[in-house]
């Protein structure tokens, strides 16, 4: 049977679960809505301006280098699960090379990176 | 009969949160209405049994893709203001686009001649991909990194830039 | 598990569906539980172990014995609390929160092998699932801060989310020499690995004790626990991205950031520390093996517990060259290093 009905079905439970106990809080618990309560808390001083800040771009940067990152890790993970039978069948070496190249481009990419300063966080 | 009634469950979140990210006139509803499309596919992968296609679908467009388009919504100075404008909506021409892809689509999946396989059965996908990436798909597989590697240099270039303009 | 049900007397006469479906709510009750006794009872001992280190007591009195039913007075005490949701907040977002958390840190617990046959899901992809869960973790922390509407929760959020995708990058690339060595993602397969003598546990191979601690340390940034709190910094963004939340709504994300510190805690006793094993073949019987993984991973929840109480708080900066400029490298080294040394072995 397939693998992924148990989390399926676990997973139905669990958000009913919290569901439950979040409407459960809502019944038990008190209800005196105040205008000073339902602000936004910020250190207890009132708050000011809209959320919608300006945020440092580095966070996205961030987010765009992880991507690229992550992409690189998604390739690595099905060969390095292969790795073992290959290496077992007297292919490593060939699968080795072929990797390397991959690798290397991705060490290129990180140095180039590192260079040109898009690693760094002032 | 059940299995049937789960892919369509999956089906309909997508389908239903696909609604939401087209017509919501806020752009962080739009995001997370595209979070649940994502989820819905990745649950319908999980249920053909191409486990390890899930699990990339997750790490790379929830936790990638995602992040960056929400990071991008979020650092639009008074986003909230800005509504989705609704009077640029041409409904002719877009009916006409919709019909054109769905056309297409449909050509192309009964076209096809497909691999059948019986839904719910789960074999190893991942080693697969690992042989399969080393031997048949060589060239892409290297090609792919090449894409990455052009790729990063330009998010350098665009850190690069943003400094010079903040040096000025 | 279907199996052991349909042998009992009293079920023998039911279909084998609901058999199955019965097995898996149970087993779904028994996760649950689990995370909140266990969520519970982490809590009770961060705030012992805070006491002791801090040459005071912590909770004595609830519950009789060193205050153990703490945590569940004050778990009482959050149900019972007034459910209180910011005007200016963006409802959907900041209700779905505290549920993609839970639901983030309760998947991964789903494929936690306490024993050979004791676990909820044996995934083929387990290891990389794992990785999956975490983003659900983020998307979750993002709804948080953007849905609270307010100044220092959007920034914790922010901070929290660019935190753990970027740790997400040496975590797994410190795991995949040990994916190489034992050809699998499975957890089990992983563990099996590691049968036998002490001396097989991944750990005690030199390059892999290189990867366990960019691991460690890698995992106590994916969990926000100290020294990588910055997402949740009470001295500056008052408490982060759950500032807003109250009751039961704290309650899930609390307990998910509890549940989750035992995930990536079980995940290091599977990948390095033998699993299940003992490390001593005697007393490796099926009986003990749930114990074992147990206290393993409580060790490992114990180390967490005690840094927060031991070290200060990096800044952003800091955050970042270690995440890129330190253990990306290391990691990246340390594969090639391997895939070398396998290679040439071969």
């Amino acid at each position: 049977m397939n693998a992924y009905i148990p989390i399926l079905l676990v997973v139905s439970i669990a958000v009913v679960f919290t569901l439950l106990f979040v409407v459960l809080s809502r019944v038990l618990g008190p209800s005196h809505r105040t205008p000073g309560k339902l602000t936004a808390y910020e250190c207890g001083i009132p708050s000011r301006g809209t959320t919608n800040l300006k945020f440092y771009v580095r966070f996205y940067v961030v987010a765009l280098l992880f991507l690229l990152f992550d992409l690189e890790t998604v390739f690595l993970v099905p060969w390095a699960v292969s790795f073992r039978s290959f290496v077992e069948r007297g292919m490593g070496g060939q699968m080795f090379v072929a990797m390397l190249v991959f690798f290397g481009l991705l060490v290129v990419g990180l140095i180039y990176e590192w260079r040109k300063g898009a690693l760094e966080w002032e | 009969m059940i299995s049937g009634l789960i892919w369509f469950l999956f089906a309909g979140v997508s389908v239903g949160s696909a609604v939401v990210v087209a017509t919501s006139k806020n752009v962080v509803h739009c995001g997370f209405g595209l979070l649940f499309t994502l989820l819905g596919v990745c649950a319908m992968y999980a249920f053909l049994g191409a486990d390890f296609l899930m699990a990339t679908q997750v790490i790379v467009y929830v936790g990638g893709i995602l992040v960056l388009v929400l990071f991008a919504v979020m650092m639009t100075h008074r986003i909230e203001s800005n509504r989705l404008r609704d009077e640029l909506v041409q409904p002719v021409a877009a009916l006409g686009a919709a019909a054109l892809v769905f056309g297409l689509s449909m050509l192309m999946i009964t076209r096809t001649a497909w691999d059948e396989k019986v839904p719910g059965e789960a074999l190893p996908t991942t080693s697969s991909f690992g042989r399969a990436f080393l031997t048949d798909y060589l060239f892409p597989f290297e090609f792919a990194s090449v894409l990455l590697l052009v790729a990063m240099m330009g998010a350098a270039l665009i850190t690069r830039e943003k400094k010079e303009e903040e040096d000025q | 598990m279907h199996e052991t049900l349909s042998n009992l007397p009293l079920l023998s006469g039911l279909p084998a569906q609901v058999l199955v479906v019965l097995a898996m709510v149970s087993a779904g009750g028994i996760i649950l539980g689990c995370i909140a006794v266990g969520g519970m009872f982490f809590i009770w001992s961060e705030r012992k172990v805070a006491g002791y280190i801090q040459s005071r007591y912590g909770p004595m009195y609830v519950g009789g014995w060193h205050g153990v039913l703490q945590s569940l007075a004050d778990g009482v005490k959050l149900l019972l609390k007034e459910d209180i949701w910011p005007e200016k907040a963006d409802k959907p977002l900041w209700r779905m929160a505290p549920l993609l958390v839970f639901l983030g840190a309760f998947l991964s617990f789903v494929v936690l092998p306490f024993g050979p046959n004791f676990v909820g899901a044996n995934l083929d992809i387990g290891l990389f699932y794992v990785m999956a869960t975490s983003s659900l973790v983020v998307m979750g922390v993002i709804s948080a801060g953007w849905g609270s509407n307010n100044k220092w929760a959007l920034y914790g959020a922010l901070r929290g989310a660019a935190q753990v995708i970027s740790y997400e990058i040496p975590l797994g690339l410190a795991l995949l020499p040990v994916v190489m060595s034992t050809g699998s993602l499975n957890l089990g397969t992983i563990i099996q690995a590691q049968a036998g003598w002490i001396h097989n546990w991944h750990l005690l191979n030199p390059l892999f004790f290189v990867s366990f601690w960019i691991y460690v340390i890698s995992s106590l940034a994916e969990v926000n626990r100290v020294p990588f709190d910055l997402p949740e910094t009470e001295s500056e963004l008052v408490s982060g991205y759950h500032t807003e939340y109250t009751g039961m709504k704290f309650a899930f994300f609390f307990l998910g950031e509890y549940a989750d510190m035992f995930v990536v805690s079980a995940i290091g006793v599977t990948v390095f520390l033998g699993g299940w094993y003992s490390g001593i073949p005697a007393l490796d019987v099926p009986a003990l093996f749930p114990l074992i993984f147990i206290l393993k991973s409580f060790f490992l929840v114990f180390v967490q517990i005690w840094l927060r109480w031991t070290l200060p708080r990096l800044r952003v900066d800091q955050l970042m060259y270690v995440c890129w400029k330190v253990f990306i490298p290391i990691a990246l080294a340390n594969l090639l290093l391997y895939g070398v040394i396998r290679t040439v072995l071969s």
